[in-house]
């Protein structure tokens, strides 16, 4: 019992390495890859300030913005550690895009909105999918499989903002029934119930394009799992016994088919900030999303590397959890010591 | 090769696969020739005419043909497709297999790094490189793709190498004393091929997928026709609003269909490769018939 | 066992599943939009093209995502009408008078404007506002050029330059005037201003990540003489902006429709109205001047002469018509433009060929060839305009139809375009330029002065042309403001333009105009309407415009 405590705190404490290693490896990524890139914020500033007065900037206006976001001349070392100093203070630097605002303020704007979309309508589409995929795969070759299975490798491979720019014309242009554009109604008062019930009707239709376009793969996946899984000695055995088909197909198919599952559902929970980029600007949805297109269009650094931040840290904590409970679910992975350090 | 194309799921996914390869292959020729239309050419005279003899699948808002574009699409998509899947399953052999294999050492500083490639914000990071790097071409979007794209496939060829290395045979022939490195080529890599050649299918529509959504993004190369750029020209000109599904429609319908194809590829060589699922699949079937 | 029924009921749970997720809408839309506390027949419904709008007024601030509610908040001391740029009309200083043969210029500063929060505009703060660029200047974002201000009077300041500065009225133009005791202890280098305090009419009712309203205030200097008190700006992508336009939500914005007249204003043409109006601004071939072929007159030419601008400008079919010799928008530069520069360059094949004989140039497999030395034509234009796409296609498109030249045509995201273009490493670029007056519009673009060699960026004459003749008429330009001497120097230089084509002008630009007239009229969409025409413009042209709107009586 002891022993199989302390095997459980040396899993946990490699993983904790790996994850703070991990950690560490991406901040400096982050650190390094927009500044091995070419490109100069001010040179995009300028050019976007052009294209949107459809003029040309007098020399000396070009001149000030280049004082203004021409940037840093220290050395690189300085750089990284006033970067990994300011990372402890909270500190992201300014938006060179949305100069003088923070990107702190930015993102913090942002963060909830995405979340509240992107969160939702991932768990909506892994719910659904890998409840009918485990379905499917209970029972291949019946009506339901045989045209779930095909139809959702059909919905995995189509391009996302194909679907949803299509969904937005038909049901928000053509048929009225959601708003073409935001994330709440603009002229509600944040506080009233109205603005509360117009969050949940705007962010409705993009919701319903995510689950749309994301539940094929959960149920293939899950499908497949739970095939496989069907044919485990265990699972046989278990019918042999006479037990009830719900409660084998739960008890004991589904269950042990979860867990790779489990860990796709954490990976794409940790994933939903980049992949709300997409989404969000065919919805013009104002989450995290919108603000890194927008960071990349004008090569706002302290931007892009506030969000790939904050991307990351979700990434990693989602999987730390995921490990965890997977640590906890399946017996296996407890007896091998874990293998992700 | 035989029972795999006896098989109705790889014979409807390889004919797709096919005649997309065909189009990547000829279409020019075939769009010049045959259908008397350049995908580059603009013509005033003919914007946005719905689909006629003349035009099979009508024109866009430039006066480009959208069939000779579609058939032009299927080389600029596949090429990113199939190039970004070559080096993430390459990246994927070697990074998964190695790690796998090798063991001790080698394995901890790879599946470090694999691990990382699997936490990191794939698409994000996409996103950004290929926001920088804009305007460098199909080449580099793939690289782009396939260098951050690899990790996942590598995490389950590690596993399974795990687990053919522990087979008896193979420990039996490690103590004979035959070379690791021939090993992993006699007895291992062969082993391997239906979940790399599955890994490589699904790489390619992922790509291809992608690319879609980086050039709609407004991120990917502007200068060569693919289904992605297609769709965003569409989109920029507001082909939708203004009805012209003709323009809308097919690149993203091409895409779904390739992406079916690798799909259709993929069910197949699991039923073949895998015998336990297609076992459990006929257990299954007959309980649901025996109930 | 009754395995059947299970499955269906769990099938059943999941169809309620979706249709509890389907319910909420349905709801939502009983819930409707119904009171807001300002009805949308009283509000005017402006685009914001910004999709991530931050409560960043800042004026110093060089984001382009400060959206156009600025220009209802802060205001230039003098007014430099976009179609009308060489005419600067008083705003903020009732009155501006040069001296010292234009090395300095007196502002006297209208009596009796308060600010948006009741506090009166003195000369204190009109003096701090024009000597905040001077102080710092990295926020010299409105690219003033005087060297000092000084107060001579109870209500006159004097701007010194150091040479005759006739010609940099523009940037008075640009300048905001601020509130010195609200800016007092603030960084601008970190400061927000979240809640603006400026001379303009407007003060900021509602701000949302989506949208935000203006509530106009009563006794600004300019009068009440607004139709409507509320303005609201909500953000939108222009593939957006023109659902929205379809729907009602919006009734103006500046943005190109492809196809406007067929696909906007034919649906109701009552209502909808969609005016391109040529802003000054070109679309144009530059070349770079220190590269062969480029360099050749007579290669410059046959370019000119082999494309049919009426084929590029219906391929684009956004509104841009060709533009004509001289490259001067008769709307902006009416009074300086020559007669015989009206016409457009006809396509003339013909004359193409003969000037490449003429220069002793082959075109060989495409390319071109002279002494036995092969010269490809690459060009590059810009990624992030559709239209530019286009544009750039079709104009390849001509040169390869009419001279059988294999134009190499790549395009290239904005940021890199420019420093190739500013380094001068480019062959030939298809791109826009515009600048203000008549004399900017040469200087930025051929001034030869301080010209800088290829590698360095260059903030003009990017294309490193070279001419005495030009930079003479330039230098004598900038020292005088007698209109017979600028109009005979203008001439002059719409000659060397004309005939030494140092770029060749392909179409107009256009500011873009969209409106519906469900809710308002008299949008400034006609082309008779010569001082303001948008509110993506400067602030007294955003203020004119909204004054000339009625309601509608339909």
């Amino acid at each position: 019992m002891s022993s199989g405590t302390r095997r459980r705190a040396i899993a946990f404490a490699r993983r904790l390495r790996f994850y703070v290693i991990a950690a560490w490896s991406a901040v400096t990524l982050n650190f390094l890859i927009p500044r091995l890139m070419p490109g100069d914020p001010a040179q995009a500033v300028v050019q976007q300030l052009e294209v949107k007065n459809g003029q040309n900037l007098p020399p000396q206006t070009v001149e000030a913005i280049r004082k203004l976001l021409g940037g840093v001349h220290e050395n690189i070392a300085v750089q990284y550690w006033h970067y990994l100093g300011n990372l402890f203070t909270g500190n992201l630097g300014i938006s060179t895009g949305n100069f003088p605002t923070r990107v702190t303020t930015l993102i913090g704007t942002a963060l909830p909105w995405t979340m509240l979309l992107m969160g939702v309508s991932t768990v909506l589409a892994f719910l659904i999918g890998t409840g009918i995929g485990a379905l499917c795969g209970w029972r291949p070759g019946t009506r339901t499989d045989s045209v779930l299975s095909p139809l959702s490798t059909f919905l995995a491979a189509v391009p996302y903002f194909w679907v949803a720019l299509f969904a937005l014309w038909l049901f928000a242009f053509r048929l009225g029934w959601f708003p073409l554009a935001g994330g709440h109604d603009p002229d509600a008062d944040p506080s009233s119930p109205r603005y509360w019930l117009s969050v949940l009707h705007y962010g409705l239709l993009p919701a319903l394009t995510i689950v749309f376009s994301s539940c094929g793969g959960w149920l293939l996946g899950m499908r497949n799992m739970t095939l496989t899984t069907t044919g485990e000695d265990f699972v046989l055995l278990a019918r042999a016994k006479g037990l009830s088909n719900t409660r084998v197909l739960f008890r004991y198919a589904a269950r042990n088919a979860m867990l790779p599952q489990l860990t796709g559902f954490a990976l794409a929970l940790g994933a939903i900030i980049a992949g709300s980029v997409l989404t969000e600007t065919v919805f013009t949805y104002p989450g995290v999303g919108s603000l890194l297109k927008q960071a990349i269009d004008n090569r706002d650094y302290p931007l892009m590397q506030g969000i790939l931040l904050f991307t990351t840290l979700a990434v990693l904590v989602a999987n730390f959890l995921a490990d965890s409970v997977y640590v906890l679910v399946d017996p296996r992975t407890r007896a091998q010591g874990g293998d992700a350090s | 090769m035989k029972p795999a194309l006896r098989n109705p799921k790889v014979l409807a996914g390889s004919a797709i696969a096919l005649l997309v390869v065909l189009a990547a292959l000829f279409g020019d020729w075939f769009s010049v020739h045959a259908l008397g239309q350049d995908p580059h050419t603009l013509d005033y005279l003919v914007i946005n005419q719905p689909p006629s003899g003349h035009h099979l699948l009508g024109t866009t808002g430039s006066g480009e043909d959208v069939l000779a574009q579609t058939i032009a699409g299927a080389r600029g998509s596949l090429v990113v497709g199939l190039v970004s899947a070559l080096i993430s399953t390459a990246l994927g052999i070697l990074f998964g297999v190695c790690a796998g294999f090798f063991g001790g050492v080698a394995d901890t500083v790879l599946n470090f790094i694999t691990n990382l490639f699997i936490v990191m914000p794939v698409f994000a990071l996409t996103l950004i490189v290929a926001g920088y790097l804009n305007n460098t071409g199909t080449m580099t979007i793939a690289l782009i793709i396939g260098v951050f794209g690899w990790a996942g496939g590598a995490r389950s060829l590690r596993a399974q190498t795990m687990s053919l290395r522990g087979r008896d045979h193979v420990q039996a022939m490690r103590m004979l004393g035959e070379s690791r490195t021939r090993l992993v080529f006699s007895e291992v890599l062969p082993r391997l091929y239906p979940l790399i050649s599955a890994m490589f299918l699904h790489a390619v529509i992922g790509g291809v997928l992608a690319e879609a959504g980086l050039a709609f993004l407004g991120v990917s190369s502007p200068n060569t026709i693919s289904w992605g750029t297609m769709i965003q020209n569409a989109q920029n000109q507001n082909a939708i609003i203004n009805g012209l599904w003709w323009w809308f429609l097919p690149p993203g319908f091409c895409i779904a269909a390739l992406g079916t194809a690798t799909g259709l590829i993929n069910f197949g060589i699991d039923e073949i490769a895998n015998p336990r699922l297609g076992a459990a699949r006929r257990a299954a079937q007959q309980a649901v018939k025996a109930a | 066992m009754g395995q059947p029924p299970d499955r269906r009921s769990i099938l059943r749970a999941g169809g309620a599943l979706s249709l509890g997720a389907l319910a909420p809408p349905v709801l939502a839309a009983c819930g409707g939009p119904a009171s807001a506390t300002v009805p949308r027949s009283d509000t005017v419904s402006v685009l914001n093209k910004d999709t991530a709008i931050v409560r960043n007024f800042n004026p110093y601030s060089p984001s382009n995502h400060t959206g156009p509610m600025g220009r209802y908040i802060y205001e230039p001391p003098l007014w430099i009408p976009r179609l009308d740029p060489a005419k600067p009309q008083p705003w903020l200083a009732s009155a501006f008078s040069w001296s010292r043969g234009g090395r300095e210029l007196t502002l006297t500063l209208r009596k009796g404007v308060r600010f948006n929060d009741g506090s009166p505009l003195t000369l204190d703060d009109f003096v701090h506002s024009l000597d905040i660029p001077l102080k710092k200047p990295e926020f010299n974002t409105a690219g003033v050029t005087y060297t000092d201000v000084r107060a001579t009077g109870p209500d006159t300041v004097v701007l010194t330059f150091d040479k005759p500065a006739y010609q940099d009225l523009y940037a008075l133009g640009q300048l905001s005037v601020v509130s010195k005791r609200q800016l007092a202890g603030h960084d601008l280098a970190t400061w927000n201003n979240p809640d603006p305090v400026g001379t303009g009419p407007g003060r900021i009712a509602a701000f949302t990540t989506n949208q935000v309203r203006i509530r106009l205030r009563r006794g600004y200097w300019g009068g009440d003489a607004f139709p409507t008190r509320n303005l609201k700006f909500p953000s939108a992508s222009e593939d957006t902006a023109k659902l929205l336009l379809l729907d009602g939500d919006l009734d103006f914005a500046s943005i190109a429709w492809p196809s406007g007249q067929t696909n906007f204003v034919d649906r109701d043409p009552a209502q909808n109205l969609y005016s391109p109006l040529p802003s000054g601004t070109i679309a144009m071939i530059a070349f770079n001047h220190t590269k062969a072929p480029w360099n050749d007159i007579h290669v410059r030419r046959a370019l000119s002469m082999a494309i049919d601008r009426s084929a590029v400008s219906r391929t684009v079919a956004s509104g841009q018509d060709p533009a004509n010799l001289a490259g001067l928008a008769p709307e902006v530069y009416g009074s300086w433009l020559l007669p015989e520069y009206r016409r457009s360059q006809p396509l003339d094949v013909a004359g193409a060929r003969r000037e490449l004989a003429a220069g002793g140039w082959q075109i060989k497999g495409g390319n071109l060839v002279k002494d036995g030395r092969t010269h490809t034509v690459s060009m590059t234009s810009i990624a992030d305009w559709p239209a530019y796409r286009i544009m750039s296609a079709a104009t390849a498109d001509q040169l390869r139809r009419h001279l059988g030249l294999n134009v190499n045509l790549q395009l290239q995201v904005g940021a890199t375009f420019d420093s190739h273009y500013n380094s001068g490493t480019f062959d030939i670029q298809y791109r826009l330029y515009s600048s203000g007056t008549l004399y900017q519009f040469y200087n930025t673009l051929l001034d030869g002065q301080g010209m800088l060699p290829v590698g360095k960026i260059a903030a003009s004459n990017q294309m490193r042309w070279k001419n005495a003749d030009t930079d003479r008429l330039l230098a004598a330009m900038r020292v005088t403001d007698d209109p017979k001497l600028i109009a005979s120097y203008a001439a002059s230089l719409q000659k060397i333009f004309v005939e030494q084509l140092p770029v060749v002008p392909v179409l107009w630009e256009c500011i873009w105009a969209v409106a519906t007239r469900r809710y308002w009229t008299g949008w400034p969409t006609n082309r008779g309407i010569r001082h303001y025409f948008g509110f993506d413009a400067a602030a007294p042209e955003a203020i004119l415009a909204l004054k000339g709107l009625r309601r509608s009586t339909t």
